[in-house]
């Protein structure tokens, strides 16, 4: 798909279309536009040092000159390679091949960016690492990303919005929030208390009624289980402090992305084989 | 119509042939491919020939040992450019698939005929010239250093590299549109070297022989090389010179039409990245 949409393989069906320009008839007309990341350690001429590399990838761009010096030299500081810039890449570590694929995909200064599992195979701290300058390239250089993932945490981290595939297909789209509260997934509040008064007890049910939100009292009445938001709670809390109920411990329980998509994953799959 | 400028082709073709020699020049061993090799080769010959009777040479226009000489020179001189050009398309498309930068450099605008020329000029550049400077080290060993021949050297070398580069071009888009093609490595190895005359005088191959050695533009470089330095030779340059022509344009149309039909392909099978 990402290779689709960078314009290198065209779609058995559908159209593509970047800024107005049919990117599937006049492909080179949008390449200059756009540039790939892959994980993994290919891509790169491992004989070749990061500055011998930039330049060849730059002067496919149409770069020379002091341009593309100076678009090397930053973006080499910027990736934290400067030091290792005419180092053969034979020799860097994974992490540092990486940051030289992310340097490579943003030699012609791209508008839009694919990124296909940037993070294949990272440790923990590289891959972290990574989604720092992932997130900056969105923040403070204004790139249009697309990024492809099985990392569910690394789609919730950096994600403003989420399309999931299954089969070749969009099963489902939107923000974090909008794809947590499918199929009924909202946050939920778990309050202690030390005694639930009957009357405070009545009031909260009235409460969360008109404010369409679940109730549920558990643990011998001594712990409430409230769905809904902030705004919801504070109410709760205000009816709580008013019958000055004890509150002896808080939990926030957040919905965790990882069950809604697998729970969207196995209803869909479900569907379809119902059919 | 897209539109390419010159500059920018300058810069893919400047870009690949540098490419070319940072990617080679890794260590003294490639010297042995450089001149050791085909060194031994040219000796190999010319001492096969040395314990046999030279009297029917003369037509051909072998008269001696020192036109012997000057007969493989200009043989292995310019067969060593057109086969530098053959194991170079090979390898770097072999490795350019298996590191994935093949598809990456697609995924750039840069002007794909310019890809392909500055690949094969990258490797002329690179795997000749040292064995270019014996092959001339022999000639004048040979031949007696004359004005003539200073003054017919830089057009020998205009031919060769011409002619070699489009060949190159023709060749790195065969191995283009084929991971498989490695069969034409093989077919050329041998196939060249006795069908162009190499070390046997194309006049002495029967009809169907002579027939095949029309193909290679190498049977006209090789002609026009040893029709320049040795005087006993009957062949027309001119009329080699204009087959030359022929067959190099009959070449840069299949080159552009073959690349054509392999961006085709990759587009809608996506086998670049293949290996």
């Amino acid at each position: 798909m990402i290779r689709m949409l960078a314009a290198v393989v065209s779609p058995s069906s559908g159209s593509l279309i970047i800024d107005g320009v049919d990117a599937v008839a006049r492909h080179f007309q949008v390449k200059s536009k756009l540039n790939m990341i892959s994980g993994g350690e290919r891509n790169l001429y491992w004989r070749l040092t990061a500055v011998e590399n930039l330049r060849y990838f730059g002067s496919l761009y149409g770069l020379s000159g002091p341009l593309l010096k100076e678009r090397i030299r930053t973006l080499l500081a910027m990736t934290g390679l400067t030091e290792a810039a005419n180092t053969p890449v034979e020799r860097y570590s994974k992490g540092m091949k990486q940051r030289l694929q992310i340097a490579r995909g943003l030699i012609n200064d791209p508008a839009y960016l694919f990124l296909d599992e940037p993070t294949l195979g990272l440790d923990m701290l590289i891959a972290k690492e990574m989604r720092g300058y992932i997130a900056a390239l969105a923040e403070d250089q204004d790139k249009g990303i697309l990024l492809t993932t099985h990392h569910i945490s690394e789609a919730e981290e950096l994600c403003d919005y989420i399309y999931v595939i299954d089969q070749g297909r969009i099963i489902a789209k939107g923000s974090k929030e909008e794809l947590k509260g499918l199929f009924g997934y909202r946050q939920s509040l778990l309050l202690s208390v030390a005694a639930l008064p009957a009357e405070c007890e009545a009031e909260l049910n009235r409460a969360m009624l008109a404010k369409e939100t679940d109730m549920t009292l558990m643990a011998d009445r001594r712990q409430i289980n409230l769905l809904g938001n902030s705004t919801v709670w504070a109410e709760a809390f205000a009816i709580l402090s008013r019958h000055e109920v004890q509150i002896t411990d808080i939990r926030n329980k957040e919905p965790d992305l990882e069950e809604v998509l697998v729970a969207i994953i196995k209803d869909f799959r479900s569907a379809q084989q119902m059919r | 119509m897209r539109h390419t400028s010159y500059r920018q082709l300058w810069l893919v073709l400047r870009g690949e042939i540098a490419k070319q020699h940072h990617h080679h020049y890794h260590s003294c061993f490639v010297f042995f491919s450089l001149l050791v090799w085909p060194v031994f080769g040219f000796f190999t010959v010319y001492f096969s020939y040395k314990p046999f009777s030279l009297a029917k040479g003369t037509l051909c226009g072998i008269a001696g040992s020192q036109d012997l000489m000057i007969f493989l020179c200009a043989g292995y001189m310019a067969y060593n450019c057109f086969w530098a050009i053959v194991q170079s398309a090979w390898n770097m498309t072999w490795l350019e698939r298996q590191s994935g930068t093949l598809e990456i450099a697609f995924l750039s605008p840069a002007n794909r005929l310019a890809m392909m020329y500055g690949k094969a000029l990258g490797a002329l550049f690179e795997e000749t010239w040292m064995f270019l400077c014996f092959c001339l080290f022999m000639l004048f060993w040979a031949h007696g250093f004359s004005l003539r021949l200073l003054i017919l050297l830089p057009l020998v070398f205009f031919v060769l590299l011409i002619s070699a580069s489009i060949w190159g071009g023709l060749l790195n888009t065969v191995f283009l549109l084929s991971r498989d093609a490695s069969m034409i490595y093989s077919m050329f190895e041998d196939t060249m070297v006795l069908l162009a005359g190499v070390r046997v005088p194309v006049g002495s191959f029967p009809p169907w022989a002579k027939a095949i050695s029309l193909v290679f533009p190498l049977t006209y470089c090789i002609n026009i090389i040893r029709a320049l330095f040795m005087v006993s030779v009957s062949v027309n340059v001119w009329q080699n010179l204009g087959q030359l022509f022929v067959c190099l344009l009959f070449m840069i149309v299949a080159t552009v039409l073959l690349l054509k039909r392999a961006e085709a392909v990759h587009r809608d099978r996506g086998e670049l990245g293949l290996y």
